[in-house]
């Protein structure tokens, strides 16, 4: 694994918006009881953005090293596995959702398991570029999605309500969560030092907003009074379309947002793989991952089909704990450095 | 030469991962088509393509078939008619779903949405229609089956309604249901359009009434409506046709004027097609019947209880505080509420 501090802010910046980006592909199954509809789903996404910002605002002025010690790096590792173990749930139910022959469970994990090892130990600045080259795939994909739909697209399927702030609660309640992506970030910009420089946090703010609001309005668009029942809306949108003769463009669509995923998950266990390393330096070179797949893999036996929810709660209560500690004004003395 | 070795290694699981390992497209079985029906069980006929290829293009030949099952429930009816047959069944090339009299009256909501859920053997992009045939007649189409598929490709290519599947999922169950009356050989024709509120059939609308439906839910293309003039019918063929809105709002309430804009290219009568000048002097007479078929469509189509063609949002879209006030009031779904007018012109 190279080290995370060759990546420049600009292509942290991209990686970080990829990894942001699988969860406005790939909805949470069974964590949100309808999808809201477009005009509650921008709103929510527009506060949630500008939450985004203030907290990693805040993460970059206010960041202390509790993360340099040992016992912030094993919190930070702790809560980003369960983060990948969460993802790595929500991603295998996507993939037997949309794909027509089975696969079982335990394929889907030896595979995920060799490319996600293959991305680790190809280093975070790899991880990036590569991130730059699915999301270019990504855009392709909206580019084609927003052509194949075009003829069913119908204003007059916007379902407006008039503004209230009940429905716009309820709506943030479902909608809104703390991503780990936002403490990793701050985390490696810290790591490299970069932190001055200008890291596009806003920008990718500024782009997810762009894109969830534009998800809301293609799916509201296309299918309606459909839409608020719809588990996974854009896949259900991305298989009505199709171009000319080609009829099965989902197929398409969904082979690259799960390289959004694959890279998400990379991303996770790269860091847990690095954090692991910090806290115990003596390990040999590929233990630290194979620590990691094991610990995931015991979690999602766990998890699976069980205590997801509760899981979750978990892993929002772990991020919200960290995010606070990283922000008091402590001073650790023993640190790595 | 690691990594090349790694890439050409991730191909290979890929390719073992493409669903073909299982078994060649020798043995599977391409479904084209479902209909389903209920008497006293769910009956499924999936209409299938079967390929026996060859080395020699010659020789490779495609057939159609039917493989039938029944089951207490729609699963188990599928289930069955999958299991009916050795070969695999491939649903994912499926676009059409045919609904039976039977589970017209009864049971359709609920197995749209259930084909709806089930991803493997449902698409939202299916067509459904009605057709008039049970299950004993669709087994007759067994040998006619490719020019049956070639007949429904031929109405979705003349613009004929369509309803998809994800349209039949709504949960106040309103849709609009194109109808076929199914013939001898495969042939298919268009018998109207069945109008769904709250779950019941309420109306059937034939002839030009479903042209104009289509307009409103936003399908265009040409159109060809059947009117009459002086007692003698007549087809008029629309140029694109298109639909404006204009909501106009005073202090109390909204009122919706919808206009019919395009181009008349041409009437066909008994004898022929008629000149541009008596066009044009027919050209009242067919807005005015326009006009009269619009407002009998929307005496059923505008109701608080199925909102056929949505058109609730226009008021919502120009001002969602008065128009929630006026259905509150009882006052927003009244025809006095719409004006339509056709402005159609001479080419």
């Amino acid at each position: 694994m190279t080290d995370q501090l060759s990546v420049a802010p600009k292509q942290l910046a991209l990686l970080m918006f990829a990894s942001l980006l699988t969860d406005a592909f790939i909805q949470p199954f069974g964590r949100q009881s309808s999808v809201p509809s477009a005009q509650m789903g921008i709103l929510s996404a527009a506060i949630q953005m500008v939450g985004f910002a203030v907290v990693f605002w805040l993460f970059m002025k206010k960041f202390n090293n509790v993360l340099e010690t040992k016992w912030g790096c094993g919190a930070l590792a702790a809560v980003l596995l369960l983060s990948a173990t969460l993802e790595i749930i929500q991603g295998e139910r996507f993939y037997s959702y949309v794909m027509d022959a089975d696969l079982p469970v335990a394929s889907f994990l030896v595979i995920m398991f060799f490319a996600v090892f293959y991305g680790v130990y190809s280093g975070m600045d790899a991880l990036s570029r590569t991130a730059a080259i699915i999301l270019a795939l990504t855009g392709i994909s909206i580019g084609f999605l927003l052509i194949s739909i075009l003829p069913q697209l119908r204003f007059v399927n916007l379902q407006p309500a008039a503004l209230k702030v009940a429905p716009l609660l309820d709506s943030l309640k479902q909608q809104i969560y703390f991503p780990p992506e936002l403490l990793v970030w701050a985390y490696l910009l810290k790591q490299s030092d970069q932190k001055k420089k200008n890291n596009r946090s806003q920008l990718v703010f500024c782009w997810l907003f762009t894109a969830s609001s534009l998800f809301y309005l293609l799916g509201e668009m296309t299918l309606g009074r459909a839409y608020q029942n719809q588990e996974q809306p854009l896949f259900t949108i991305a298989r009505l379309g199709g171009i000319s003769v080609f009829r099965r463009l989902d197929a398409l669509h969904v082979s690259v947002w799960l390289l959004l995923f694959l890279i998400k998950i990379t991303l996770y266990f790269s860091m847990i793989a690095m954090l692991l390393k910090k806290i115990w330096p003596a390990l040999e070179k590929h233990v630290p991952y194979y620590l990691a797949a094991a610990g995931a893999l015991v979690l999602f036996l766990l998890t699976w089909s069980q205590v997801e929810n509760t899981a979750y709660m978990v892993q929002q209560g772990m991020l919200l704990f960290l995010g606070i500690i990283m922000l008091l004004p402590i001073h650790k003395k023993e640190t790595f450095k | 030469m690691k990594q090349i070795k790694c890439v050409f290694l991730l191909l290979l699981i890929s390719i073992c991962c493409c669903g073909c390992t299982q078994s060649g497209i020798g043995d599977k079985v391409i479904v084209k088509a479902i209909f389903l029906d209920r008497s006293s069980q769910y009956a499924a006929q999936l209409l299938v393509l079967k390929t026996s290829p060859s080395a020699d293009a010659g020789d490779a030949s495609e057939t159609t078939e039917f493989i039938t099952g029944q089951g207490a429930s729609l699963y188990e009816a599928l289930r069955s008619a999958e299991e009916s047959t050795s070969s695999d069944v491939f649903y994912g090339q499926n676009e059409l779903l045919f609904i039976g009299p039977s589970l017209q009256r009864e049971g359709m909501f609920e197995s749209c949405r259930y084909l709806a859920r089930n991803s493997s053997s449902g698409r939202p992009n299916m067509a459904v229609y009605g057709i008039d045939a049970v299950p004993e007649h669709v087994l007759l189409l067994e040998d006619s089956g490719k020019q049956f598929l070639d007949h429904i490709s031929q109405l979705v290519k003349q613009g004929a309604y369509r309803t998809y599947l994800y349209q039949m999922i709504v949960e106040d169950e309103t849709a609009l249901l194109p109808l076929l009356h199914c013939e001898d050989e495969g042939n298919v024709q268009p018998a109207g359009l069945k109008v769904y509120q709250k779950g019941k059939e309420s109306e059937l609308w034939v002839g030009p009434a479903v042209e104009l439906a289509a307009l409103f839910s936003g399908q265009s293309g040409v159109k060809n409506l059947e009117l009459y003039i002086d007692k003698e019918p007549i087809t008029v063929t629309l140029r694109s046709p298109e639909l404006f809105y204009d909501c106009v709002e005073n202090n109390t309430n909204m009122d919706l004027q919808i206009h019919l804009s395009g181009h008349v290219q041409q009437v066909l009568g008994a004898e022929g097609l008629y000149k541009k000048c008596e066009q044009q002097k027919m050209l009242k007479q067919i807005n005015e019947q326009i006009e009269t078929i619009v407002s009998i469509m929307l005496e059923t189509a505008f109701q608080p209880f199925g909102d056929v063609f949505l058109l609730e949002n226009r008021f919502r879209n120009q001002n969602d505080l008065l128009a929630m006030k006026m259905k509150d009031a009882g006052a927003l779904y009244q025809l006095q509420r719409i004006h339509f007018s056709s402005e159609l012109k001479i080419v």
